[in-house]
Formats: structure tokens, sequence, C-alpha cells
């Protein structure tokens, strides 16, 4: 087709526009000249969630930049949707250097070759993959190939307010989904529900797979497989809808569970390390435990890994200080400052002992990486997810009967 | 009216504008007229293959984009005519004299002036299950319900927060076009007698007709592409079960989260065809004048 | 009768500005609470607190991002005052061959979602290296079709017999625009001043999608910039909401003023 001459007929108007306006174009990258001893800067994309994340950030920048004098580093931060920004950014061969990749988009880049592949440049820099944790490093590699070292991770734990559990005269916190369903029903009383879980499949997918679901194998989606309805049944239906002893956080007036959990409007939640620092800010009092998830009795424990890692730019001029950077802010000196800000687990596996030396209340989380599923569904993950999480939206709401109708409507919706 | 040197006059007038829109819109616009042809994601350009009528003809059968349209089209008719009414009431009011006028073309003009963003984070806090709406209708012993959380009030409660923005704006374009009508007619039409209605029936309502056109083919093209809203409200989710997705939206969602734009500028260009019909019928219906 | 009219009039005309004021005043009052307060529905008097306030102007370049705001607006509306009212003008009042054609090209390009011609533009100006400058935030915006759609019909419904007798009197075309038309246009440049400013004070999708350093942040981009991930803090959204709100309604309360009577048709026959 004749691509090339659309694109030149868009380059052409450009360039009388460039004339038009008298402006002297200025291409982004003019420092591939940089001769040895010139400072070279990196650029490194990614967003910042909080404050006290970007202060980590730049105490890790910090410390690379002490070993590095050469090279200068700009954190990017993207404002808004980041995805949208990184797909102009690839499309017009100005993304930075080294940039944030969540797993769950990962399969994207990695099929559509848009990010460089690692394994020949970590060799000559000494990187050991088999430092990290491997459903980490598993999670951006593909056909052999790695695409990023993971910078952190989170796993899911439940978390149980135990003013609340003393009250209703529960003594400990649930292991077992008969638990769970009487200790919620003891708990919902005086505005106060149970337990607050989302309608989501990355807060529901452990219990749908404990239950012997599977909702992606081998590069298909398989949503109507008839295990995948007992949990949802089981929390939306039974819990949710019979019991009442349950409820998604928007029938609580909240965006997500961890602030209902904060607000003590649920006594139980499903959540990461992330709510940590909320409770802190918004309920400094607020006394509580985290344990790892319930289990369907017999059946084996389950959960999912929540992964960031950087990816090289295939454009980047500078691919060996970019490594090095890479492997400096996921490897031990990096990392030690995950550790020491906690917002997120190390990926570093002898790191692990020293976050729960810092934080033993923890082991929760660490304890759940050992059996769990990258946050990842090949290139479909996107859609898969949406429909998921409107199939057990619909049971809640009561769009459909129960949960076999509900995901019988998400897998034509793959399709 | 001619004046001598006027065609040259005239070019140099639209110069500027038609420079900037042909680069700025009209390329990149055929451009992804060019990409709807193909399957196409701008992660590998150099992958796009050619995909002939498939990216239209795939919108016939998605039960998504079928549902998204149906949504627009709903919105739209409940979103235009009560916009407008409101809008002329509004200017009509303020442009009267009455004590404090200023005052109230503030007020009124408030929810225009605040972003988008911003007007939705208050409305879902004001619809929100234990908001101030619920809180209010409870004490009044009237039902309650979670409405940006339901399958039947989600869409109503977005329409209601969308007149209550955008009222505004169309009720300072009416405000503006009111002054251009000179008052000699209404000074006559008193002389003659008329009444209030009579006077708003046959003087200002013809004389604000190029205003209405206006009006009325902003506010149809403001509602077939409603995106932000939705997108805060829902979280960039479509609201409960879809029942807030628009074309815009999901074609935002095929661009920037499946990377498919070729099937997005499909959408938008089926967006546009429709658009454009409800506007030649709209000018039929005007049969404006020029000159 | 009468009396009834006006009773029934006032109460319309407050009982809707009630209705625009509570969602404002709401957020107001939910920008001075403290996080712990945030979604409590009564706080005491004394528990309100400026540190929403503070923690933004303090904590991040905010000045910075204001003067980002003035200059960007500032110059766009400037641009598309100018380029608009002359466009509209014509397209109204002028005749020459392709100016229907023109009219509907304006008119068209609204109608396609601004979504799918991101990329391209972007793409563009990357490679003019526009990319985090203020020319890549100024340039591409200024002029507007809703703009030169909304001059031309001002200009349309405007009497023109003005401009006939200054025809007659031997002004040119240039001389009957700037020292009839424009002055005549005053409530419509008004309204234009008022829209463009507004739509560029709080642009966030382009701004955001240029500015690669937080120095070269707008106030809409720099307000997200400190969003949280997973969490929204609606008392400091909202206090950062009020931040862009007060300017606007600066400008509004100006503009306002020349919504006015007036027009100088009599005396004319």
């Amino acid at each position: 087709m004749n691509k090339k001459s659309v694109i030149t007929g868009l380059m052409a108007t450009s360039l009388v526009m460039t004339a038009l306006v008298g402006c002297s174009s200025k291409t982004a990258d003019t420092q591939d000249t940089a001769s040895k001893d010139e400072k070279i800067t990196l650029r490194v994309g990614g967003w910042s969630s909080s404050p006290e994340e970007q202060a980590m950030l730049d105490k890790q920048i910090a410390g690379f930049k002490s070993a590095h004098p050469n090279v200068e580093v700009k954190f990017e931060p993207v404002v808004g949707d980041y995805l949208q920004k990184l797909q102009p950014m690839i499309a017009s061969k100005t993304e930075p250097d080294l940039f944030y990749l969540d797993a769950y988009a990962a399969p994207e880049f990695m099929e559509k070759g848009v990010i460089e592949p690692i394994d020949d440049l970590l060799k000559k820099h000494n990187v050991n993959l088999s430092d990290y944790e491997d459903a980490a490093v598993k999670a951006f590699q593909s056909n052999n190939k790695t695409y990023g070292l993971a910078k952190d991770y989170n796993t899911l734990a439940l978390f149980y307010n135990k003013e609340l559990f003393e009250k209703a005269g529960i003594t400990s916190p649930p292991k077992t989904w008969t638990e769970l369903q009487d200790d919620a029903k003891k708990l919902t009383k005086d505005g106060v529900t149970g337990f607050s879980i989302s309608a989501e499949l990355p807060r529901y997918q452990p219990f749908l797979y404990q239950a012997g679901g599977t909702v992606y194998a081998d590069g298909k989606a398989t949503l109507t497989k008839s295990e995948n309805e007992t949990a949802i049944n089981f929390i939306y239906d039974q819990m949710m809808k019979k019991d009442k002893s349950a409820a998604i956080p928007k029938t609580l007036g909240k965006d997500w569970a961890g602030d209902a959990f904060a607000d003590s409007k649920a006594a139980m939640v499903v959540e990461g390390s992330w709510l940590i620092p909320h409770v802190a800010k918004k309920s400094p009092s607020l006394k509580y435990g985290i344990v790892e998830l319930p289990v369907k009795e017999g059946a084996k424990p389950s959960n999912m890994i929540f992964t960031v890692a950087y990816a090289l730019s295939k454009n980047s001029k500078h691919k060996d200080e970019a490594i090095d950077l890479m492997a400096y802010l996921t490897g031990k000196e990096g990392q030690k400052i995950t550790v020491e800000g906690g917002l997120a687990l190390p990926t570093i596996k002898e790191m692990g002992k020293d976050y729960l030396t810092k934080y033993p209340e923890r082991e929760a989380f660490v304890k759940g990486a050992s059996y769990a599923l990258p946050y990842q569904y090949g290139t479909m993950g996107v859609k898969l997810v949406d429909a998921m999480n409107k199939a057990s939206e619909a049971v809640v709401l009561g769009a459909k009967a129960d949960a076999k109708a509900a995901l019988a409507e998400a897998q034509t919706k793959i399709q | 009216m001619r004046t001598r040197g006027d065609l040259a006059t005239g070019y140099l007038f639209v110069l500027p504008v038609v420079v900037s829109l042909a680069v700025f819109l009209i390329g990149p616009i055929l451009y992804a007229l060019y990409i709807s042809f193909h399957h196409f994601s701008f992660l590998a350009p150099d992958q796009a293959t050619f995909a002939g009528l498939d990216n239209y003809l795939k919108l016939f059968k998605d039960p998504r984009f079928i549902r998204a349209l149906g949504n627009t089209s709903l919105y739209s008719l409940g979103v235009v005519p009560i916009q407008i009414a409101i809008a002329l009431m509004l200017a009509l009011i303020v442009d009267a004299k009455i004590k404090g006028k200023t005052l109230f073309r503030v007020v009124y003009f408030l929810p225009t002036v605040t972003s988008t963003v911003a007007v939705s984070v208050m409305f879902m806090y004001l619809f929100k299950n234990d908001g101030l709406v619920n809180f209010v209708l409870s004490k009044l012993s009237i039902p309650t319900f979670d409405w940006f959380n339901s399958l039947t009030f989600a869409l109503p409660a977005v329409m209601m927060m969308a007149i209550w923005t955008t009222v505004g704006q169309f009720m300072v374009i009416y405000l503006a076009g009111l002054q251009d009508i000179p008052q000699e007619l209404y000074e006559a039409a008193e002389v003659d007698g008329a009444t209030p209605w009579q006077r708003l029936r046959f003087i200002t309502w013809p004389m604000l007709k190029p205003t209405t056109f206006f009006i009325l083919i902003m506010s149809i093209i403001g509602t077939f592409q409603v995106f932000d809203q939705m997108y805060v409200i829902s979280k960039g989710e479509g609201g409960p079960q879809d029942r807030t997705l628009t074309v815009v939206f999901y074609l935002y969602r095929a661009a920037f989260k499946d990377f498919d734009m070729g099937y997005a500028s499909a959408m938008a260009f089926a967006l546009f065809l429709i658009i454009l019909l409800l506007t030649i019928i709209q000018r039929k219906f005007f049969k404006e004048e020029t000159n | 009768m009468k009396k009834l009219w006006r009773v029934l009039f006032y109460t319309v005309v407050i009982g809707y500005a009630v209705l625009t004021m509570i969602p404002f005043l709401w957020s107001i009052l939910t920008s001075l609470k403290s996080t712990p307060d945030m979604d409590k529905f009564w706080v005491p008097l004394s528990s309100l607190t400026l540190e929403n306030y503070t923690y933004i102007v303090t904590k991040f370049p905010f000045f910075k991002w204001l003067l980002n705001s003035a200059i960007v607006a500032g110059s766009v509306t400037l641009g598309n005052l100018f380029f608009n009212t002359l466009a509209g003008y014509a397209l109204a009042r002028i005749k020459f061959p392709g100016r229907g054609l023109i009219f509907y090209v304006v008119l068209g390009v609204m109608m396609v979602p601004g979504q799918v011609v991101m990329i391209p533009v972007y793409i563009m100006l990357a490679n003019w290296g526009w990319i985090n400058t203020y020319q890549g935030f100024i340039i591409p915006f200024l002029t507007s079709s809703f703009g030169i759609f909304m001059m031309r019909q001002f200009f349309l419904a405007l009497p023109v017999d003005l401009e006939e007798a200054a025809l007659i009197d031997g002004l040119s075309r240039w001389g009957i625009f700037f020292r009839i038309a424009l002055p005549l246009a005053k409530p419509a440049l008004a309204a234009q001043t008022i829209f463009m400013f507004l739509g560029n004070w709080n642009s966030f999708m382009w701004p955001s999608l240029l500015a690669s350093s937080d120095d070269m942040y707008t106030l809409p981009v720099g307000l997200n910039s400190f969003h949280w991930q997973y969490v929204a803090y609606w008392n400091q959204d909202l206090a950062g909401t009020m931040f862009m709100t007060i300017p606007m309604l600066l400008v509004f309360l100006i503009f306002q003023r020349w919504f006015i009577k007036g027009i100088a048709t009599s005396g004319l026959k």
C-alpha cells in the first residue's frame, strides 16, 4: 500500500508549516554526538503514584548518579493515562531510554517488538536473572527473550479490622471460605459491612483459581470453564446478595475497598500493601492485621503478583548506560531503598528477608508471592479483564441471573 | 454587498485559518481515514496490513459498539433540547432588568467555569451512595439510589450533570446573541401593544435564529462526542454493565488500551457520518439565509 | 396576577441559582477539610484548615505552573480572537469562490473525534522538536472551528445596514471590518474571549501529552501530577480546582460587562 506517500504528504505539510512559522526545528535527541568525557543524559519515563514513591525514586537516582558522575538522569513522570502517552512517544521514536512497563500491558509490547530484548546486555553487564523472583522475571519474558527487569511487586492479602473483630467476638481471622462467610455475617452490623471486595478480576481471581478455575491458558481465554462460576457465585451472589454480609465498595459510597476499610465501613478487604500508607494517612489510629487470603476447603492457596519493570527503548542512544541504570535501580542498592520505603516488595530474592525483618507483620505478602500468578493474560489482557470485571458486576447488579450466564456473555465479548 | 478587492481581502482573511486547519486537522484526519482501512497499531506502524472495509463491517457486528451508539443517541436526545431551553431561559433572565444581574450571571456561569474533571468528581461525591443527594432524599423519605452504579440511573445522572455544566456556556452565547437584536424593533412592538410573549415569539426567537443554529449544531456535536465526564465518572470502565459507555469512550479504549487504531478510526468516521447527517438535516430545517 | 408572575419569576431565578451554587459551595467546604475528615458529613468549623491549599502552593512549583498557564491561555486566546474573527467575518460577509467549501470544512473537522488525530499530530510536533516547548502548546491551537463558526453566526445575525452605509461613504473592506464590524461585535468578542480562555485554561489532554518536565506543566497538568495512583484525595483535588476556577471567574466577570445593549443601529435610515 501507499503508506509512504501519505506520511510524506503529512511531513511535507509539516515542512510548509515550519517554514511559515519560521521556527528552527530542533529534534529532541541532539546528544548523539557527545564524546566520551561529555555528560550524557538518560531519560526515565514512568508515573508517580505518590509523593512517597517519588521520593524513593529520587533517592535511587541520586545513588546512581554519585556512582556514575558522567550520567545525568532525568525522570519524566507521565501525568494522566500512561499508555496513552507512551504510544505516541514510541510512534514518534521519542520515548525515554528506560520506561516503566506494567506486566499486564507487557505482552503487547513484547510481541510487537517495540522494546529492546536485553539478554545480551544483561550478560555483558553481569546481571543475573536468577537473583530475581521467578514470577517477576517470567512476566517480562516472551519467546525466550527478556524485555525488562522488575523494579518491585505487590501481592494480595486479607486486611482485617482488629477492633471490629473483637466487638463481634471473633478471635482469629478467617482461614477458609466458610470462616470468611461466617465471620462476615457476624461483623455485619451497626453500619459495618463484614467484607468488601470490588467486582474486579484482579481482586477475586485468587478465589476463582482456588476453586479450580482458570481464565487464561495456552494463549486462549477459558472464561466459560464451569469451575469459574464457583467463586463468583460465592462472593458476588451468596455473600453479597443473599447473606448481605459483603458489598462492592461503590455500595459503601467508596471508590475502592481500601478506603471503606480505612473508614471502618468494611471489616475485611482484599488489597495489597498500597493500602498501608492510605490507612496511615486517613485513620492513623486504626488497628488491623494482615493475613494470607482465606482458602477454599481442601483447595490449594492462590494469589496474584502485580509487578512493573523497567523496559529499554529500541531507540536509546545509550543502551549500555541505560542497562547500568536499570541494573542499579532494580539491584541490591536500588531495592534497599524500596525495602526502606515499604510501599512494595523487593524483587531480589535475597532482599525479601530484609523486608520481613523490617516489617514482620507483612509476612502474608511475601508468603503469597510463593504461589502467585502474574497479573497477565497475553495480548488479550485488556479485553479479558474488562469482560471478567463486567461479569462479576452483572451478578452483583442482577443484570445476569447467575455466574454461568454472565461468564457466557463475557466469553463472547472477547472473540 | 461588495467592495473592490473583496476577493483578495476575503482570501487574506481566511488564510491563517485555512493553513492552520490544513496542517493540524485536515492532514491528520486524512491520515486517520487511511488508517481506518487498515489493521493498524501505532506501536508497530510497519506491520500494518490492508483491511478493506473490515473495520467498518465489524462495527455492525460489535454489540458493544451498538450499545455505545445507543447510549450516545439517548444521551444526545435527552441533553440537547433541555440544554437549549434552559440556556435560552437563563439568558433572557440575566439580560432582563433584574436586581443583582451581574451576580446571577456569575452564579449561573459557575458550573461552566469549573473543569469537567472537577465537576465529575463533585457529582460523584454528591451522588454517591452515602452522599449529599441521598442524605437529603432519605430525610424526605424518598427512596435513594446508588446513582452512578445503577443500571437504570447511571445514564440519566450523567445527563443531569452534563446539562448542569454546559448550560452556562450556551447561556453566554445566547446572551451575546441577544445584544445583536436592534432595540428599535422592541420599541416598535411596544408601540403596537405587543405582549412580552409576542415579543419573544415574533422578535427575539426569529432574530436569534443564527445563534440557535450555532448552539444546536455545537450541542449535537458535543453530545455525540461526549467523553470526559463518562471517563471520569466510570473510572475509565464504561459504567455499570456499559450503561454509560459512549462511542468516543469506546473508541478511546480501542485506540489507547487495545492499541487497535484501525478500528478506533473506523468508529470515528462512522460517528462523523452520523453527525454530518444530523447537521445537514438541521441546515435544511433552518433554511439559513446567508446574505 | 402581575405580582404572582413576579413571585414565580424570582422563585425560578433564585431557585436555579441555588442549584448551581450548592455543588460549588460543597466543594469549597470539602477543600477546607483535612484528610481524616474528608468523608465526614459534618465537621466543626474549628477543624477546617487551609492545609490543602498551602500543600499545593509550597510543595510544588505552583507559581511556575500558573505562569505557564497564563502564557499559554493568554496567547492562544489572543490568537483565536484575531484569526477566528477575521475568518468568521469573511465567511459571513465577503463573497468569494470557495467560501462555502471552507465553511463546510470548518464544520466538518469538528465532527471527527479529536482522539484519532492525536497521535499523528503528536508525531508531527515531535518531528519539529516542539515537545515540551511553548510553541508546541500554542501554535497548533491558535485557531478554532468553534470560534470561527460562532463569529460567522454572529456577523450573520448583525444587521448589515451600518456596513452598507459605510461602503457608500467609501470605506474599504479593512476599514469596515475594523471601524464598523468589530465595535459592533463586542458582545461576540467577549463571548469568544471567555470560551477560548476557558477552554485553554482547563485544557488537560494536550498539555499533558506535550509537557515532559514539571517546569513546563500548565496548572491542570501540575494539579493532576500529584494524584495518587490508587487513592483520590478529594480535599486536595478540590483545593486545586479552586485555583483553576478563580481566574476564570475573574475573566468572566470582566468580559460579561460587554454584554450590554446599545448597538447604535438607531439613527440609521
